[in-house]
């Protein structure tokens, strides 16, 4: 069980996309030339998916044996977190949910005027995707807020289902200014044959 | 302009063989981006370990490659150098793939095999999935073994005995040799389960790779060998942080299942690997692998008690002890998901209980997973709670009927109706008040137990 990639966004639809104020990847587990490829999907699945949440839920989305969690405050903070299928799902919001706080509490008068994506310097972050592996350094937070977990509504799309009608995930892969042409060409021989996409 | 190419690749392949590691494509920036000729391949990462072809140049260079190996001399080894980038290339080659197997058959020399085992570690870093590259790796791992390590164990039969001093200084020698043989035999075998371990990392649950660490576990004799028993204590290990991080990893689960017969299924190593397994099905619930390998552990326990007929006054006991009237304390799945995953494996070669066939120790061990099995199906409140009964309650399930068949007995037809309800009740914490499956249960165990008065 792994998470690949954590992030925090800004979508107040006051720009055309998401923007990112920071992040951090997790990418050991891929081959030495499939990471550049692998950060810029986590950096692409993010934007498009904190893009279709609704403001003030918590939605997961399966895709390719991947879970993208994403968490949109009803002010516009939001955080998304990619992992693998096993990683435990309650884990992943109580994480975001405390990041998202602690993000807010250091940066309260700043982000809501970013308008392109930052690398604010988040320490908290940089530790969360190293500590956090394991899931079960994330349990005490979660210990706490067990009677929360219970209530917490989250819901599970699938990719097809959260993104608008004729719009497919191929034609964003294809648009995408995230995704250099390296990666769109990988993306597209690895469809065509059938494989796993560089992410799972 | 191929063909070039293929020539310096096939040079680097042989004079960088021992620092290659990983082998990948990638697409190159175009002629525009770089102002120059665009790079066929090149190395990179630390030392030059990584080695990367370009993407769109593949194919011609693939074409180049094969043209020249095939209208070269394949004895040559030019030739045979060219039949690498081939390979490298298009990994499921099979016939140059056994071409070279007859090359290398033919020179029949201990260095080359090790260079082609690395080789293929290389190829195996991009094809994962390669079934002939994996056949040709164990053939290379064949010759290695079974001709060249042990040639000098055993007494060569046509020597003379020439006089004791002489004598005695072959025997010293033909030990050192054999020590020398064993020692790398022991780093060859380590290196193969590394590299499978190194495959399953980066490709999950890849068949091939799990497959042949499987059979890699063929070479050791538990039985007849400290280093051996050590070496599978030593995978059984790794196989146990691997779980932790990976729960719902089958094919690791299944490798368990064959050390763990390799060792000769020892009840104190089931007994460990149950205890753990089941405080990771509690800690994360709802994962059907898990649960499935606890049914393989089980049914390997059932089958060490020494007599005959325990499982089922086994049965017995459970029935008419504290799971007779399943007042079922709920928080045993908080404690069990908060307890301790390293637990200390002892190495010792005496099994403590095997000898005995201690049937309390069994008993004990049956109820408490009958138990934590019943609780987890009644936790509504967990992650994944849905699977998580579905799941236990198959366990529980296994679980009895094992008892009956490793016994050679049939079920009685009254646990088998209430095995047959069990998945159809209802969701919720087990209520004997108002839930009639327990109404069922109880009535099944005092069927059972008269039964089972009967038989003795």
């Amino acid at each position: 069980m792994k998470i690949t990639g954590i992030s925090i966004l800004k979508w107040k639809e006051d720009t055309a996309e998401p923007v990112f104020l920071a992040s951090a990847t997790e990418l050991s587990s891929f081959g030495f030339f499939q990471r550049g490829t692998a950060a810029q999907f986590v950096k692409f699945i993010s934007r498009t998916l904190i893009k279709r949440t609704p403001a003030g839920k918590r939605q997961t989305v399966e895709h390719e044996g991947n879970n993208v969690h994403t968490y949109l405050r009803s002010d516009g903070l939001g955080c998304a977190v990619v992992a693998d299928a096993e990683y435990p799902e309650r884990v992943a919001f109580t994480i975001m949910s405390k990041l998202i706080e602690q993000f807010h509490s250091q940066y309260a008068q700043q982000w809501p005027t970013v308008m392109e994506d930052a690398t604010l310097s988040f320490e908290p972050l940089d530790q969360a995707i190293i500590e956090y592996q394991d899931p079960s350094k994330a349990d005490k937070i979660s210990k706490i807020q067990k009677d929360l977990d219970a209530t917490m509504e989250v819901m599970h799309k699938t990719i097809d289902s959260v993104l608008e009608r004729q719009v497919k995930l191929d034609k964003l892969v294809e648009t995408s200014e995230d995704l250099s042409m390296q990666s769109k060409a990988f993306y597209t021989t690895a469809k065509s044959h059938n494989q796993c996409c560089t992410i799972c | 302009m191929m063909e070039t190419a293929a020539r310096e690749l096939a040079h680097v392949l042989r004079s960088q063989q021992t620092t290659l590691d990983e082998f990948g494509l990638v697409a190159l920036a175009g002629e525009e981006d770089l102002g120059e000729a665009k790079k066929v391949f090149f190395t990179d990462g630390d030392g030059g370990s990584k080695l990367g072809v370009d993407l769109g140049s593949g194919a011609a260079l693939y074409r180049a490659a094969r043209t020249l190996y095939e209208t070269g001399n394949k004895e040559e080894e030019s030739t045979q150098d060219m039949a690498k980038v081939v390979l490298l290339l298009s990994a499921d080659y099979e016939t140059v793939w056994n071409v070279r197997k007859m090359y290398l058959g033919k020179r029949n020399n201990v260095e080359e095999l090790l260079d082609e085992i690395r080789f293929t570690d290389l190829v195996l870093s991009k094809h994962y999935k390669s079934a002939p590259t994996w056949v040709h790796r164990h053939w290379a791992l064949q010759q290695i073994l079974g001709q060249h390590l042990n040639k000098e164990q055993g007494h060569d039969e046509g020597e003379d005995n020439i006089g004791s001093k002489r004598q005695s200084l072959d025997d010293r020698n033909r030990d050192e040799r054999t020590k020398e043989n064993r020692l790398q035999r022991d780093t060859i075998l380590q290196h193969e389960l590394e590299i499978c371990q190194r495959v399953a990392a980066s490709y999950y649950r890849c068949y091939n790779a799990w497959s042949y660490r499987a059979e890699i576990l063929g070479y050791f004799d538990a039985h007849n060998s400290m280093e051996d028993r050590k070496a599978l204590h030593h995978e059984r290990l790794r196989l146990r942080s691997w779980f932790v991080r990976h729960v719902s990893d089958h094919s690791a689960m299944n490798q368990m299942l064959c050390v763990l017969r390799a060792l000769g299924n020892p009840p104190d190593a089931l007994e460990a690997e149950i205890t753990l397994a089941s405080r990771l099905a509690v800690r994360y619930p709802g994962h059907e692998a898990l649960w499935r390998y606890k049914r393989g552990l089980v049914y390997s326990l059932l089958q060490r008690c020494s007599e005959e007929s325990a499982p089922i006054h086994i049965v017995a006991h459970l029935c008419s002890g504290p799971l007779a009237s399943l007042e079922l304390d709920l928080s045993l799945v908080d404690s069990m998901a908060e307890a301790d995953l390293n637990i200390e494996l002892t190495q010792s070669n005496h099994d403590p209980w095997a000898d005995s066939g201690d049937c309390a120790r069994f008993a004990q061990i049956l109820q408490d997973e009958l138990t934590l099995a019943l609780v987890c199906a009644s936790d509504h409140t967990c992650a994944r709670s849905e699977e998580q009964r579905r799941c236990a309650l198959g366990y529980v399930m296994h679980v009895l009927r094992s008892s009956f068949r490793v016994s050679g007995r049939a079920i009685p037809s009254y646990l088998a109706t209430w095995l047959r309800r069990l998945p159809h009740a209802r969701a919720g914490p087990l209520n004997p008040a108002n839930d009639s499956l327990l109404a069922a249960w109880a009535e099944a165990v005092s069927a059972s137990l008269e039964h089972i008065a009967q038989l003795s």
